[in-house]
């Protein structure tokens, strides 16, 4: 069977319709954006943090976290791409008013010796017993050049305050 | 034999290519991919990686081995699994390096901290070998851990015990 240029235009025509009606028509997706990834994450838990100076009180069962004063991490995101932290969801379990924690991102820049911090993010202390989950907003680029971290501050020895972790959303920058 | 009416020429080539590209989407070459894509990473943990549960205890952590000067002691450390974005991680094997002359002195317990829930589940442990320095293994029972939550690992170690760290098998894909 010999078929003519307008017959298999045609027919091409006809498979290409059939093929961008299954696979959705370019430029309907309402998510996707020219230069960002879809939303990934990774979470920090307490098992991550450290104190950031000797001396310090504070009791870390992997789980949770209870301390004085200052207790960083490193997140772990990938080291292969570049990516916008978009935001940071932290739970935390408060049963005491008084006392509250504090959160930032770091962007630590080693090669130039600064740091770029993004907050403070506090708790609200108030509804005691209640878990609460802190949501900041960062907005932040990080790249191979940057160690990205989160820095917590325990208000006093703070007992009734437990830190359980934090999750981190970021997008590729393609 | 019968020609063919020339006016069904159209239909018939539209329909044959359809069906050739509905197979050709049916295959999934993605699925082929996903399996080809299922790597076996395995991580040191070394002794450095762990700090203390609290900040009263008589240890000694020269890096390459962590013990203790009097009682006994809890340290943890996050697993430093490459998260590159895959929904989950899979944990397949979980090795001890140390020794311990007390049976059951030094034991290293694996958790998935799941702070969205406030809670961790516990996915598997070992204890040190009497000789040695030697390994002792487990197979982590939950495996999966996803980006919402954590792996880590919980060690307890004895005044008799040395340890030099964990050996982590996990994959990317199950």
């Amino acid at each position: 069977m010999r078929l003519s240029i307008r017959t298999l235009a045609t027919a091409l025509a006809v498979t290409l319709l059939a093929a961008m009606l299954v696979a959705g028509l370019p430029g309907t997706d309402p998510e996707a954006e020219a230069d960002l990834g879809p939303i990934e994450a990774v979470t920090v838990s307490a098992a991550d943090f450290h104190p950031w100076i000797g001396g310090l009180n504070y009791q870390n069962q992997g789980m949770w976290l209870q301390a004085e004063y200052g207790q960083v991490a490193r997140i772990p995101l990938p080291t292969n791409m570049a990516v916008r932290i978009t935001n940071i969801k932290v739970r935390v379990l408060d049963d005491d008013p008084d006392n509250n924690m504090c959160i930032s991102f770091g962007r630590a820049e080693p090669s130039d010796a600064a740091s770029t911090l993004v907050g403070p993010q506090c708790t609200i202390g108030s509804n005691p017993t209640d878990p609460q989950t802190l949501t900041m907003q960062v907005f932040t680029n990080v790249t191979r050049f940057h160690t990205p971290y989160l820095f917590l501050v325990f208000e006093d020895s703070n007992a009734d305050l437990r830190f359980y972790g934090a999750t981190v959303f970021y997008r590729e920058i393609i | 034999m019968t020609a063919r009416s020339p006016r069904l020429r159209v239909p018939i080539t539209a329909l044959a290519l359809i069906l050739l590209a509905a197979l050709a989407v049916g295959a999934h070459p993605e699925d082929a991919a996903a399996d080809a894509r299922t790597t076996i990473h395995r991580v040191t943990v070394p002794a450095g990686h762990f700090v203390p549960a609290g900040p009263d205890m008589a240890y000694q952590n020269d890096g390459f081995v962590l013990s203790l000067n009097a009682g006994q002691g809890f340290f943890t450390a996050p697993v430093p699994y490459h998260y590159d974005g895959t929904d989950h991680v899979f944990f397949t094997r979980v090795e001890l390096l140390g020794v311990d002359g007390t049976p059951n002195g030094t034991c290293l317990t694996m958790y998935r901290a799941q702070p969205g829930d406030f809670l961790d589940v516990a996915m598997g442990d070992a204890c040190a070998p009497t000789a040695g320095p030697g390994s002792a293994v487990f197979v982590p029972s939950p495996r999966r851990v996803n980006a919402g939550q954590r792996a880590y690992l919980w060690l307890r170690i004895g005044r008799t015990g040395s340890f030099y760290g964990a050996r982590v098998t996990y994959t990317t894909n199950p």
